[in-house]
């Protein structure tokens, strides 16, 4: 199937079987290899990439099925060669070690803060009755909202550090 | 994963009849299921049937069962529009907002206990992991086709938002 993807800006079109995953097209067909294979099975978040702004596990999806849409990596983050301020805080607050969950990390937290800006409540919201804004944003939202994102090195505290500083609440 | 056919679902009630002439096609939503399964090749349908782009699935309806669209893009705001009860149940079922990684967007609000349901039928896949893998496709599978056979007009649990769609005939069927 011929599909055409707007992936960081650039319009690519190319040919993919309707079983390729999103992830397999982005890395074996763009060699945007940014985006890691981890499980492969929707559990550990190393895949994320934003469809249309939102997060997205890419192993889940299908290239075929996001045909005309805009995709976002971990490649199309930095601006003129600066680096996002939440890629900067995960080096400030040494927020990985191997690296390997890093990219889906940012990824998602990027458009985690987003969701939290949008006032979008979580599992760990108090009271989702009363709309949602970024100073709400404890260390407990923030775990909650990036559980999602499995890191074996186990930097949790690192990340949470990061992504409060990317805020700024510290 | 097999090779399948995908075709995109422009027209709803085009959609529902697809799917109920052809035995062999599944529909696909958000795909965190049925992808997992095929990947085991434990669902091996032939055609997908994508149902993402469906324009009615975006609506809300203001019933007693408080069916949302599955695809409504910001639900926060309907939770606290319908009761703050409802809404915290939807908010606490899943792990996290992460589309994709808990089904959430492949799931209908109507139903009660959505991600119990799939988190057990999650389970006892991976359970079965522990002996033969051979044993494990075909028990997976068994179980998948029991699933089909069992919970709906189609049984298929990539489509539980489709499914609710069914009790209305096609054609007027409307969220």
């Amino acid at each position: 199937m011929e599909v055409t993807l707007t992936v960081n800006g650039l319009a690519r079109t190319l040919a993919v079987e309707p079983r390729m995953t999103l992830l397999d097209a982005l890395r074996e067909e763009l060699a945007l290899t940014g985006t890691k294979k981890g499980c492969d099975r929707g559990e550990c978040g190393a895949c994320t990439v934003h469809i249309e702004g939102r997060r997205m596990l890419s192993c889940m999806t299908l290239a075929a099925m996001q045909h005309g849409r805009q995709i976002k990596t971990i490649e199309g983050l930095e601006h003129d060669g600066a680096l996002h301020p939440l890629q900067a805080a995960f080096i400030e607050h040494d927020g990985f070690q191997c690296g390997f969950c890093t990219s889906g990390q940012i990824m998602s937290g990027v458009a985690m803060i987003d969701e939290a800006k949008a006032g979008w409540p979580s599992a760990a919201t108090a009271d989702v009755a009363k709309p949602f804004s970024l100073s709400d944003l404890s260390n407990a939202e923030i775990r909650e909202r990036m559980s999602g994102n499995l890191c074996r090195c186990a930097c949790y505290p690192n990340i949470v550090e990061a992504v409060a500083a990317a805020v700024g609440r510290r | 994963m097999h090779p399948f056919r995908l075709s995109r679902a422009d027209d709803l009630a085009q959609a529902v009849a697809a799917h109920a002439m052809d035995g062999q096609a599944a529909f696909i939503a958000g795909g965190t299921d049925l992808l997992g399964l095929m990947k085991d090749r434990a669902a091996r349908p032939e055609r997908l049937l994508d149902i993402n782009w469906l324009p009615n699935l975006a609506r809300i309806a203001d019933s007693p069962g408080q069916r949302y669209g599955q695809f409504h893009e910001d639900r926060a705001p309907l939770h606290r529009a319908h009761s703050v009860q409802s809404a915290r149940c939807q908010c606490r079922a899943g792990p996290s907002w992460h589309v994709g990684g808990n089904g959430r967007r492949s799931l209908d609000a109507g139903q009660r206990v959505p991600n119990g349901t799939r988190q057990s039928d999650r389970l006892r896949v991976r359970s079965i992991e522990g002996h033969s893998r051979a044993a494990t496709y075909e028990t997976a599978r068994a179980s998948w086709i029991g699933a089909r056979a069992s919970s709906g007009p189609r049984g298929d649990r990539d489509s539980c938002a489709a499914r609710t769609l069914v009790p209305s005939a096609p054609g007027s069927a409307k969220l």
